[in-house]
């Protein structure tokens, strides 16, 4: 096993997705998940991370202004940013895509295999 | 010798028929021998003019001084005479002209021959003259003719003269040749031609022709001034036709240019005219749906009007009628006491009965008036009833296409919930499978064990590691956490197919037992997506309020319709959006409030938004008939609604419903 595995962050405020999440992939990645979005800008000053991943709908904001909220912080520039969500991708989501404040969209249910094909194809 | 043979077999038949017939024969015979013998001497002189005119032929041929050649002597000869042929054929075998033999040929036909050093033109041939003249011109040939009369023209001619046959010759026109005569051509007879004769034939001619010539000319002039003058004018018309055609070139492009602004003109025209239909569509559409609903109503109005109307007439009749009575006996009393002080208590007991019967008629005939507008009055209020019953009726196929509307408008937020709870089932199966393929081998152990086995602490002691290995019991914690969080999602994805059930349920069915507070969670589970972001929902239910008779999903679609215009009305504001949601028994009545921080409504606003088709919101976002619909449903469970509200403060809708009805 390669010790220096990837590392990311997944954001959701559904504490199960968080559980599947990390079950499904800590042998291929170093996951750190939260629910609260502040504890996750914490989290991304203080380390050097491959991926951003986050849930679009949230309560206290979208993924998308937790995402333009790192940028103005200008912290994580060069991690890949994903947005999973159960939304088709349409308006903010859709905008964020076209400005390359994200690089991909993922929906709901995701599959193991899509979610690592599309995070390790850039790791190459 | 065909006519020689010819007159034999005559002569023959002539002999025969001598001894058939004797007497009258001998002097036929004798006229027949007489024929025969003169066909006999014309053929012979045929037969000798040829015979002459070969040996004449030769004559001249010798007498001609020829150049020294090796070919043959070439004589060609023109004729159809098979005569004149046999003799040239018979005569020129023997012949040599200047030691050279000679060839003779024939044709019938006009050819100029090859190489002939002498060409014979039989009479038959004249016409053909010139154009062989035009061909042998300056060659050494010489030409025989036979009886040509264009004297300038001949070389050597035969000619028929009382003496027998004999020849003319033109000098000239043989030297011309290039030949030259020998001094024995003189000694041949024959005769030279008259040139004086000739120059003036010539001269005759070339006059003629002078003539021609000045006349031609003439014509010639004319025909010039003519065509002079036809120039002038055919030039003029041209000119007249490029002008025309310049005109017609800035006609046509005068054409084009309208044309074109008359095409642009009508684009615009149909572009406006689209526009306006559609305009007019969409206007038409919109009038179509009030007309409707305001026909109801009016037609509703004017029912309720029309028995008020009637019943207020009929009310002011009996008042009439009463004051009519009472001004009666005002009048009755102070006859009576006018009577009963002048005359004796039996009149006026007398009077006192007529009174008294007057009365009864009056109050007899008030009393049926008054019983037939009793029964007027109930015809009207079936009628109405019955109105009433068709309103309702068209009203719940209005709240339900409204419903589906706003669920239309709600698909996402709806797919978006059930993704999520999906998303728990999909990868709790996933991992699910993972954990127990990792302890699949303890599992196969386990089953493995057997009862007698003698070395049971070994294979327990394999066990034990293998258990190790595959970290069974994590695994069988992720295993639990698993399962809960499939549960979970299962749970979800019913519970908001059984909301969307509740919800989209067709108002038609009857009225069943309805817990408000599971109502209200149905509208806020189906709207659970669009609250979630930025909006804060307070829940304070009252768990003791009882169940109501109503119309199952009706009532939850209120309840939507007024926490989704809360929420609007927040989202719309901004941030910290709350929206308080609360369930409450006062004296027989559940209260329902919903209350909002958000942009509040002004005073116009709050009188209007229970109007069909009245709408705030963006073009898309809201169908202008929720609160519409809201306020029917309500009513049709004997409730009321009302809204109170300050512009910028936020807006808190009550909705009261009697426990019963």
């Amino acid at each position: 096993m390669n010790d220096t595995k990837p590392s990311l962050i997944y954001l959701d405020d559904e504490e199960i997705n968080l559980i599947l999440f990390n079950e499904m992939f800590k042998k291929d990645f170093e996951i750190f998940t939260t629910t609260n979005p502040n504890t996750a800008i914490e989290h991304v000053r203080n380390n050097q991370l491959d991926f951003v991943l986050t849930d679009q709908l949230m309560p206290s904001m979208t993924g998308v202004e937790f995402l333009k909220e790192l940028k103005n912080q200008e912290i994580s520039a060069d991690s890949m940013k994903v947005i999973i969500s159960g939304f088709t991708q349409e308006g903010e989501v859709d905008e964020a895509l076209e400005t390359r404040l994200i690089d991909h969209f993922v929906s709901k249910p995701w599959s193991y295999q899509n979610l690592k094909d599309l995070l390790l194809s850039k790791q190459v | 010798m065909t006519y020689l043979i010819a007159g034999m077999n005559r002569f023959k038949m002539a002999i025969f028929q001598v001894v058939t017939d004797p007497i009258m024969k001998i002097q036929k015979g004798i006229a027949l021998l007489l024929i025969t013998l003169l066909i006999s001497h014309l053929t012979y002189a045929q037969t000798d003019r040829q015979k002459k005119m070969v040996t004449s032929t030769y004559s001249f041929i010798k007498n001609i001084e020829w150049p020294e050649e090796d070919t043959p002597f070439k004589i060609h000869i023109i004729t159809t005479d098979d005569d004149l042929k046999a003799e040239f054929r018979t005569t020129s075998a023997s012949q040599k002209i200047s030691g050279r033999p000679v060839e003779v040929g024939f044709t019938s036909y006009v050819i100029v021959p090859q190489d002939a050093d002498v060409i014979f033109v039989s009479n038959r041939y004249n016409a053909t003259i010139p154009t062989l003249l035009d061909r042998i011109g300056g060659t050494s040939v010489l030409l025989i003719t036979d009886r040509y009369d264009k004297q300038r023209d001949i070389m050597i001619n035969f000619l028929d003269r009382s003496g027998g046959l004999t020849f003319e010759m033109n000098r000239a026109n043989i030297i011309n040749q290039g030949l030259r005569i020998k001094p024995g051509m003189e000694g041949l007879g024959g005769s030279e031609v008259d040139l004086a004769k000739i120059f003036k034939q010539v001269r005759d001619s070339v006059r003629a022709m002078e003539l021609r010539a000045e006349a031609l000319k003439e014509q010639f002039d004319s025909l010039s001034i003519n065509t002079a003058a036809a120039t002038g004018i055919f030039l003029r018309q041209t000119e007249e036709i490029k002008d025309k055609n310049k005109e017609i070139q800035q006609k046509e492009l005068q054409i084009i240019l309208q044309t074109n602004a008359l095409d642009s003109l009508r684009r615009e025209f149909a572009e406006s005219e689209k526009r306006l239909l559609e305009l007019t569509d969409t206007l038409e559409k919109r009038e179509d749906d009030l007309n409707v609903l305001t026909e109801e109503i009016d037609l509703q109005k004017d029912r309720v009007a029309e028995g008020n109307k009637t019943l207020e007439e009929q009310q002011n009749r009996i008042a009439a009628q009463n004051e009519e009575i009472e001004q009666r006996e005002e009048r009755l009393g102070e006859m009576s006491t006018i009577v009963s002080s002048q005359q004796s208590a039996l009149i006026f007991l007398v009077l006192f009965l007529v009174v008294l019967v007057v009365l009864s008629f009056l109050i007899f005939t008030a009393y049926r008036a008054r019983k037939r507008a009793a029964k007027k009055l109930a015809d009207q209020k079936e009628d109405l009833a019955r109105l009433l019953e068709e309103l309702q009726e068209t009203q719940s196929q209005l709240v339900q296409s409204e419903k589906m509307a706003s669920l239309g408008v709600l698909t996402a937020g709806i797919a978006h919930e059930i993704n999520n709870a999906i998303n728990f089932v999909y990868s709790g199966i996933h991992v699910l499978s993972d954990k127990f393929s990792e302890i699949k081998p303890v599992i196969s152990r386990v089953s493995e064990l057997n009862e007698n086995e003698e070395d049971i602490k070994s294979t327990l002691q394999n066990l034990v590691k293998e258990r190790e290995k595959a970290s069974y019991d994590e695994a069988q914690g992720v295993i639990d956490q698993m399962i809960t969080s499939i549960k979970v999602g299962a749970e979800r994805t019913t519970e908001i197919v059984k909301g969307l059930r509740i919800f989209s349920r067709s108002e038609t069915e009857r009225k069943t037992k309805i817990d408000i507070n599971d109502d209200i969670d149905v509208a806020l589970l189906l709207l659970n997506s669009r609250h979630k972001d930025a909006v804060k929902i307070e829940k304070n239910l009252d768990d003791s309020i009882p169940e109501i008779d109503g119309y199952k999903g009706q009532l939850s679609q209120a309840f939507l319709n007024v926490i989704n215009n809360s929420i609007d009305a927040v989202s719309e504001k901004g941030k910290e959006g709350l929206v308080n949601v609360s369930t409450s028994l006062n004296r027989g009545t559940i209260e329902i409030a919903v209350k909002d921080n958000g942009k509040g409504m002004s005073e116009e606003d709050q009188q209007k938004i229970f109007d069909p088709f009245y709408t705030t919101k963006k073009i898309g976002a809201g169908t202008g008939l929720g609160l519409a619909i809201t306020y029917g449903i309500v009513e049709r469970h004997g409730g009321t609604i009302i809204v109170n509200s300050e512009l910028g403060k936020g807006a808190e809708f009550i909705i009261k419903l009697p426990l019963a009805n």
